[in-house]
């Protein structure tokens, strides 16, 4: 059974959609800047990949979920993905054989409001006053399925509404069980896609402190430079992407206008640590491998991998080995280039932006350069693009991958239309 | 493909392990003891669902480990290893890379006492009221453990079981809801026809009992009716062999929200039919007309309950939510697994396992004897 895809949106740092943000990646346009959201000048890192502006949401009159406090950053920036999908698809998402599946995290500026709920009150017993003072909705919008939730309701979405939260993973593995559930006949067609806002105060400290981020203060635009020998860490950064996916016959018999296709997915677990990945890179090659096998293709097939490209020491190697355990040979006729170069890494949502940025290599036959990547690590020796984005002629088959905290992988196999 | 049901663990406010559990639910036990984890002035009710005599520190595998999990995480690794046994994927003669997991997993910001160490260390002493993270960036920086912020995250349970037991398979968490455990059950059951694996730990766990997560459920009026609690249960399934308990049929949805105002798409219900139709979809699935009995979504909630009621096929019922109080992630796969130990044990021939989350999610999982 096929699977394709008839609508495509994203919102990311630089791009409010997605052929704005195709543009400005093959340009080479970087979405990080110092941090203006709130005051980090006493932390390690004070920049981020962070969108100039909000873009409004007009499909859905979203003032009662306003009035409600129901409507965060997060839910925002999925609804403004969903709504160029929708449009760009023309389907009915209304009813029962139509399901929605998102990665997306719990609310993690929560417990941020904790802390200063507690701290209003200091010599009580504070967290549990604080708990008990939060308002509903802040509740409501701090589980991970919020998001979804809002989705299938506006468009009402009548079969399964699954959310997916394996921390960088979770929007690949969202797209990756959307396509269990039209192979196995539940739906006709999924709303599948991953949405995170990591902007925030809580989580730049937080990721700051585990020695995750860059700490490049005095040139933020050169900080995320995956695969580059001096890379020192990755960004963080704030989006949305969201695909309409179809059985090809239901896609077929309404007309709609393909644009590209899901040919199969892959995932695994490290089993390893909870920050790193194995260095010999074996929890990649079990996604990429199984990706593989699933689409019923071989190494010598693909020629575009979209790369997690962290820009941190061990992901990168890692990734590196793990496609050199996995494609053999033909790895060094593939072409791999890193979108977290020009937009920083969206965790809970790369995997669906990053998914939408490889169906544009294949529709367009081009890949997007790394940005930064100016002194190749010798030990990440493939073709990561430096430079300008280059036309790869007749490309057809892509591999988008995403590795996760928790020692979670997702390897989505794409092809052009 | 027929899917069985090779093994079950629990961790539930009636026992520690399937026996403790079983033997609980036979004597029509409670598990709703005194809360007296926190203060619980503030809250709903003063009663709670907590596992009794879980001490992770002695009774998990890796007690360094330990420190890095949240609760949930230690009952789900508890009920993991119970299912999967000590030697991981070897019980079950399945390579590591076949050997998948899908997990329900709670979101939990509260069991942290890392947390509550960060707080005090981003308070300003200058300015009383002031929070100030930056603040962990001076003298505080030593006394912070950068990692325990990642205890919060939903996918470090079915990480601890996977690297504890060594599975390297397909994994994913799929959310938190009582119907994301039987969704996990589901997607194993595809995840195993479509020979993506040989075997799939299912995962359910959560610890609503710690205080954020009990006060989420003021929301959607849950505590109004069940205590907060905490469990876990974990099942492997696979191509089924002698013995084991079927997963004969399922099906999942999404109920309608219950009126026009956003407030109403949250813990409420207004008519039965999408769980009638889906329960007839299972019931169909399965080839049965009806099931010898029902472990049923009922809340004690008189208005609520006539429409959960209405929803089912005619036979008897069940309820684990008002014994246990409310699981949270963990309810869907506690009640799976409780019903494949009554067809294991012949009890029963089938059971219905029905479950709802708040946000409107539906699930139903059949299960019943070869």
């Amino acid at each position: 059974m096929n699977v394709v895809v008839t609508g495509l949106g994203c919102v990311t740092p630089v791009g409010a959609d997605v052929e704005s943000t195709w543009a400005a990646l093959q340009a080479g346009t970087s979405g990080v800047r110092g941090i203006d959201r709130f005051d980090a000048s006493a932390f390690d890192t004070r920049f981020a990949a962070q969108m100039p502006s909000l873009p409004p949401v007009e499909r859905w009159d979203l003032e009662p979920w306003r009035q409600a406090d129901l409507v965060d950053r997060k839910t925002h920036l999925l609804l403004v993905a969903a709504q160029q999908a929708l449009a760009q698809s023309g389907i009915d998402a209304r009813g029962p054989r139509v399901g929605v599946c998102i990665g997306s995290e719990g609310g993690r500026k929560l417990l941020e409001r904790v802390a200063v709920r507690a701290a209003e009150h200091h010599g009580e017993p504070t967290l549990e006053r604080a708990a008990g003072m939060l308002p509903p909705g802040e509740l409501a919008r701090s589980r991970p399925g919020h998001p979804a939730r809002v989705l299938a309701s506006l468009v009402g979405a009548e079969g399964p509404t699954r959310t997916v939260a394996t921390a960088c993973t979770s929007a690949g593995g969202a797209i990756a069980e959307a396509l269990y559930l039209l192979r196995a006949g539940h739906v006709d067609a999924v709303l599948a896609g991953g949405t995170d806002t990591l902007v925030e105060a809580f989580m730049v400290s937080g990721f700051s402190l585990l020695g995750a981020l860059s700490t490049r203060n005095d040139d933020p635009q050169g900080a995320s430079r995956p695969f580059d020998r001096h890379r020192d860490g990755f960004v963080l950064g704030e989006g949305a992407g969201l695909l309409v996916l179809e059985r090809e016959d239901h896609a077929r018999a309404r007309g709609a206008n393909v644009l590209g296709r899901l040919l199969g997915a892959g995932l695994s677990n490290n089993a390893y640590r909870i920050t790193d990945s194995p260095p010999d890179g074996t929890g990649p090659l079990v996604s990429m491998t199984a990706a593989l096998r699933d689409a019923g293709i071989g190494p010598q097939d693909v020629g575009y991998i979209n790369a997690h490209g962290t820009s941190t020491a061990m992901n990168d190697l890692s990734e590196t080995r793990g496609i050199r355990r996995a494609f053999g040979p033909h790895a060094d006729r593939l072409v791999v280039s890193s979108t977290k170069s020009m937009i920083g890494h969206l965790v809970a949502a790369c995997g669906a932006v990053e998914a939408v940025v490889t169906l544009m290599s294949l529709r367009d036959g081009v890949v997007h350069p790394t940005l930064n990547l100016t002194t190749p690590d010798p030990d990440c020796d493939l073709d990561c693009v430096p430079g300008e984005a280059r036309a790869v002629p007749g490309l057809s088959v892509a591999i988008s991958n995403a590795f996760g905290f928790g020692g979670s992988n997702a390897s989505l196999v794409l092809g052009r239309a | 493909m027929r899917i069985g049901v090779g093994s079950v663990g629990l961790a539930t406010p009636l026992g520690l392990g399937l026996a403790a559990t079983m033997e609980g639910w036979r004597a029509g036990r409670s598990g709703l003891v005194d809360n007296d984890r926190w203060p619980t002035r503030w809250f709903l009710r003063a009663d709670a669902g907590l596992v009794p005599g879980f001490n992770p520190r002695k009774q998990l595998p890796d007690r360094k480990a330990v420190k890095l999990m949240s609760r949930e995480s230690q009952l789900g690794l508890w009920a993991a290893v119970e299912a999967a046994g000590p030697r991981g994927p070897d019980r079950f003669d399945v390579a590591a890379d076949r050997f998948a997991g899908f997990a329900a997993a709670g979101y939990e910001v509260s069991s942290l006492d890392e947390s509550e160490e960060m707080l005090a260390l981003s308070r300003d002493p200058q300015a009383p009221g002031r929070v100030a993270l930056d603040l962990l960036f001076g003298p505080g920086r030593d006394a912070y453990n950068p990692m325990a912020p990642l205890k919060i995250l939903p996918n470090m349970a079915l990480f601890h079981a996977a690297s504890t037991l060594d599975l390297q398979g397909p994994h994913l968490s799929l959310g938190s809801s009582p119907a994301t455990g039987l969704a996990a059950a589901i997607e194993a059951c595809d995840a195993l026809s479509f020979d993506e694996a040989d075997a799939v730990l299912v995962l359910g766990t959560d610890a609503n009992a710690e205080v954020f997560r009990a006060h989420q459920l003021v929301e959607g009026g849950v505590a109004e009716h069940l205590a907060p609690a905490e469990g876990a249960a974990a099942l492997v399934l696979r191509q089924a062999v002698d013995g084991d308990p079927i997963l004969l049929g399922h099906a999942q949805a999404q109920e309608p929200p219950a009126g026009p105002e956003p407030r109403q798409h949250y813990g409420q219900i207004s008519d039965s039919r999408a769980r009638a139709a889906l329960h007839r979809a299972a019931l169909e699935r399965a080839g049965l007309r009806t099931v010898d009995l029902i472990l049923a979504d009922l809340w004690g909630d008189p208005a609520r309950d006539a429409l959960v009621m209405k929803g089912l096929p005619d036979a008897p019922v069940a309820s684990s939510r008002t014994r246990f109080g409310w699981l949270g992630a963990a309810a869907g796969t506690v009640d799976l697994a409780i019903a494949c130990e009554l067809v294991r044990s012949g009890e029963v021939g089938s059971v219905l396992v029905s479950a709802a989350g708040l946000a409107g999610d539906l699930a139903c999982v059949i299960v019943g004897a070869p």
